[in-house]
């Protein structure tokens, strides 16, 4: 069953400086299914974050049409995308800027059941002993809720924001780049702890990366994005091993990941 | 002669906490022709040991307790500041990882490399290719050509015209070749490459690693690549050194090193990369975190996280040991058979 | 999966736990430069002497007007410190009682140009389009007239007195910190963690309340240390040119204005009211040079 649509979606940005048109985004298909991760491999400029943020709401396409589990996302009032707002989530590459450096991980993890009320945290003590409970289960020790993000390793943060993702029992994530500020050994905590929480939780990921090898190993599904355009779709397996476009194939013989497991490999 | 020879290097750092063992026991060797991938995770050393064989750690904070770093048989530990000046952008060139923050935004990037042309010129005419002299309009046409024949050299094209640009008229990848372009002017012996492409996108960061395996081909220089990416290391070095916690753990040939690991902290590491045929949930993390080097564990500085430890591990520091031809391991456990 | 725990030692168990260890590190990254200690103990100082100095002076009639005529242009000496003036009263009892109205006067300019700045400069920033032009244009105007020049014109307008003075002052002072906190707002907004809070469907006060303006205090708190010398000795030089607050009531200024015309025989009535003005200058500076190593995030990790 399909959880998100988006049909072809155009989205332009018009620099007041000059009257040029950038095109971020020309023609992007995509479906995702509910309980798959979906891999959305692109480099800087491809307008893979612009379609994060369109997914979100937090910007409009300029045509094409965006559904959430079947609502077209242009259609809905403040308030009925206040409430979407609390199904899906995201995690950003960078766990440094991603957090206010004021506020306390207490305050940071219980801040989404603080703008939801509808989600019944609306007692401080209650907000408390949830973000406990989260952090829980990110690995973390519910003692760790007074500190401040600067005070914990790039790991740890992005521990906090995913306990922050997952306070409001959403059923979408995107993960845009969530390892790629990390060391390779917490890259393999934070990896494993995603693909177990997406199993017991029945989450929906759409992850988002350039590190090809990741990908293989997260992703179901996965889409190349080149210039606004979708390149090449498919099953991991297939894109990776035949790959039909030619930038697919740039792509993975430039592959850092996939030189290595070349090497490694018997 | 290793054209780099660093060995047992220990570096104090003094912080508010107190002083923090960063290098501990550094041993290296690179040879001219040849890229050496030194690489670690954040707060390793990595960096630190890049900045020292160029004496650019500042000092205090930095002390450096014991070791030598021998460049072409002179020892730099030794070395005047006057002396190191010299070497500096002449036979030892720096490249770092932002291209932006390198290059000066209000200057052209052709003036901003003729300067770092006549300055090598005024260490070694030769490099100018005129005699001690030449006049003033002379070493700067001299310098000119030279700095057009460089940028030729790292694949920009139109080199002649694009000197008269500013840094921000370049691309990020481009950006990067007008840096590596700027430390080849002083015809380096030694370049040392710290993170060069980890800003850039996969497709550039391919181009650019190609661009320094030509040019030492071409140059016989020796690089030192420091980077967190152990794929990287896979695409462009012959020799690798893996550090952990300020000590270089693994050292050999790539190939020996990645296929066979013998250290416990390379072979977690290798094991922690998603790879080919790997079931999801498959992949093995690293438990712990790195120790704090305020405090360091008294005997190896991997004990604590590693599986194979006995007590004696968490007595004595491990001392480097060759295994095979060019393959050292840093392990007390690396003599017994394989676990 | 396991998750290896993480030692931190000692956790804070409250938010108020919380709070106090980040201000103890706060004192503690602080107190590592000796300059800014040395800052801090001189405004502390000042601030005492403004608060409880007149109590503790040799000569309190002075203070209110009474003079000496005995005693005229006494240099200094056991009896008077920093001698006497052209009115017999003793210099020291007059510098110490001033520092109470200038330091007043410097801090009542900067808070009202910092709350009337912080506002419009917030409205600017965080709003933009029609609003945000209308305000700037009104700085811009603001700064292209002299300060100094802009509040003689407006306390001449008012009349004397120290409250005019003041308003005078603050009202050629706001854009200073209109435009820092306007350039502030939107950095801050274009923060990641900002559009996460958005991300969740945050409302426009939470983002300002939570996430912008606690990230802008630390560069607004800086700009008012800083600014906090350049207030008095603003104060001063209306004082000096008879603007402002009015004899017998001592302040440094006006202090310094009349020992000019006794300068160079008498150097004591002149030399420590400047000193004064001098020490305070060079104390809010050196605060907020250390606040500025303390709350700037990028000067941390």
């Amino acid at each position: 069953m399909k959880l998100l649509a988006i049909e072809s979606v155009r989205k332009v940005y018009r620099s007041t400086a000059r009257s040029a048109e950038v095109v971020a985004l020309d023609g992007v298909s995509l479906m995702i299914e509910r309980g798959e991760c979906f891999g959305l491999v692109g480099e800087s400029g491809s307008g893979k974050s612009t379609l994060s943020r369109l997914i979100l709401n937090l910007e409009a396409p300029s045509s094409g049409r965006i559904a959430y589990d079947g609502r077209d996302l242009t259609s809905l009032g403040q308030e009925e995308m206040r409430r979407l707002r609390a199904r899906m989530q995201i995690v950003f590459q960078d766990p440094y800027a991603s957090l206010n450096p004021r506020m306390t991980v207490h305050d940071l993890v219980a801040e989404p059941l603080a703008i939801h009320p509808e989600a019944g945290y609306r007692d401080r003590g209650r907000r408390t002993v949830r973000v406990g409970e989260l952090l829980g289960t990110v690995g973390l020790k519910p003692e760790h809720m007074w500190r401040y993000p600067h005070e914990f390793s790039g790991g740890q943060r992005q521990r906090v924001c995913i306990a922050r993702a997952l306070a409001l029992n959403p059923e979408f994530l995107i993960l845009d780049e969530p390892t790629s500020a990390l060391d390779v050994s917490v890259q393999a905590q934070i990896l494993n702890m995603l693909l177990e929480l997406q199993t017991r939780l029945g989450l929906t990921y759409l992850f988002i990366s350039h590190d090809l090898g990741v990908v293989r190993y997260v992703a179901h599904r996965v889409a190349l994005i080149h210039n606004g355009r979708i390149v090449e779709e498919g099953p991991v397996g297939q894109v990776f091993s035949a790959p039909k476009s030619d930038y697919a194939r740039t792509l993975i013989s430039a592959s850092p990941e996939l030189a290595l497991q070349a090497l490694l490999a018997p | 002669m290793a054209l780099l020879e660093i060995r047992n290097l220990h570096l104090y750092m003094r912080s508010f906490e107190g002083d923090a063992h960063v290098l501990n026991g550094i041993d290296l060797t690179l040879e001219r022709g040849r890229i050496h991938g030194l690489v670690g995770e954040t707060g390793c050393g990595k960096s630190l040991t890049g900045l020292s064989i160029s004496r650019l750690v500042p000092s205090p904070p930095a002390r450096y307790a014991a070791g030598s770093i021998r460049f072409d048989g002179r020892d730099l530990m030794e070395a005047s500041e006057a002396e190191m000046r010299a070497l500096r952008g002449r036979r030892i060139g720096m490249i770092f990882q932002d291209p932006t923050t390198n290059l000066n935004p209000a200057f052209r990037v052709g003036e901003q490399m003729i300067d770092v042309a006549l300055h090598a010129g005024q260490v070694d005419s030769g490099i100018l290719g005129l005699g001690p002299d030449a006049s003033r309009a002379e070493r700067r046409a001299a310098a000119c050509r030279l700095v057009v024949e460089m940028l030729g050299k790292v694949g920009i094209r139109d080199a002649a015209a694009r000197v008269d640009d500013y840094p921000h008229q370049f691309s990020g990848g481009m950006r990067q070749r007008v840096l590596i372009a700027m430390a080849l002017i002083g015809r380096p012996d030694l370049l040392i490459a710290d993170e060069p492409t980890t800003a850039l996108d996969v497709t550039v960061q391919a181009q650019i690693l190609r661009l320094i395996r030509d040019l030492v081909d071409e140059f016989q220089l020796g690089v030192l690549l420091i980077t967190h990416n152990l794929g990287v290391v896979a695409q462009v070095c012959s020799q690798v050194s893996v550090m952990y916690a300020g000590s270089t753990v693994e050292d050999g040939p790539t190939r020996a090193v990645f296929r066979a690991p013998r250290h416990p902290y390379t072979k977690a590491l290798l094991a922690a990369l998603p790879r080919e045929g790997l079931a999801r949930g498959e992949l093995k993390g690293l438990a712990g975190s790195v120790p704090s080097l305020l405090t360091p564990p008294r005997g190896c500085r991997f004990a604590p996280r590693c599986v194979h430890a006995i007590d004696t591990c968490r007595e004595r520091r491990p001392i480097a040991e060759e295994i095979q031809a060019g393959h050292t391991v840093a392990c007390l456990r690396a003599a017994e058979p394989v676990a | 999966m396991s998750v290896a725990p993480h030692d931190f030692g000692d956790f804070p168990r409250s938010a108020a736990a919380a709070r106090f260890e980040a201000w103890r590190r706060a004192f503690y990254r602080f107190s590592g430069s000796r300059l800014s200690v040395i800052g801090l103990g001189i405004c502390v100082f000042l601030v005492l002497v403004a608060i409880f100095g007149e109590s503790f002076v040799p000569y309190p009639q002075h203070v209110t007007g009474g003079i000496a005529p005995r005693a005229r242009f006494l240099p200094p000496s056991a009896t008077h410190w920093f001698g006497t003036n052209e009115l017999g009263q003793d210099v020291f009892t007059l510098v110490v009682a001033g520092s109470r109205v200038s330091l007043l006067c410097g801090f009542a300019v900067v808070f009202a140009a910092a709350v009337v700045g912080t506002v419009l400069g917030g409205i600017a920033g965080y709003y933009g389009g029609w609003t945000d032009d209308l305000i700037m244009r009104l700085t811009d105007l603001k700064l292209t007239i002299p300060g100094l020049i802009l509040a003689m014109a407006i306390a001449a307008a008012l009349g004397p007195g120290i409250v005019n003075m003041i308003i005078a002052v603050s009202l050629s002072w706001w854009p200073g910190f209109a435009r820092l906190v306007r350039g502030e707002v939107l950095s801050k907004k274009e923060e990641l963690f900002v559009l996460a809070a958005r991300a969740l469907g945050a409302s426009h006060a939470r983002l300002i309340w939570r996430h912008i303006v606690p990230n802008v205090l630390g560069a607004i708190v800086i700009k008012m240390s800083l600014d906090m010398g350049f207030a008095i000795l603003t104060v001063a030089a209306l004082g000096f040119i008879g603007i402002g607050v009015k004899p017998p009531t001592p302040e440094w200024g006006s202090l310094l204005a009349i020992a000019r015309g006794y300068m160079p025989e008498f150097w004591w009535t002149a030399v420590f009211p400047g000193l004064a003005i001098f020490l305070a200058v060079f104390g809010f500076n050196l605060l907020g040079d250390g606040l500025r190593d303390v709350l700037d995030p990028k000067a941390r990790r």
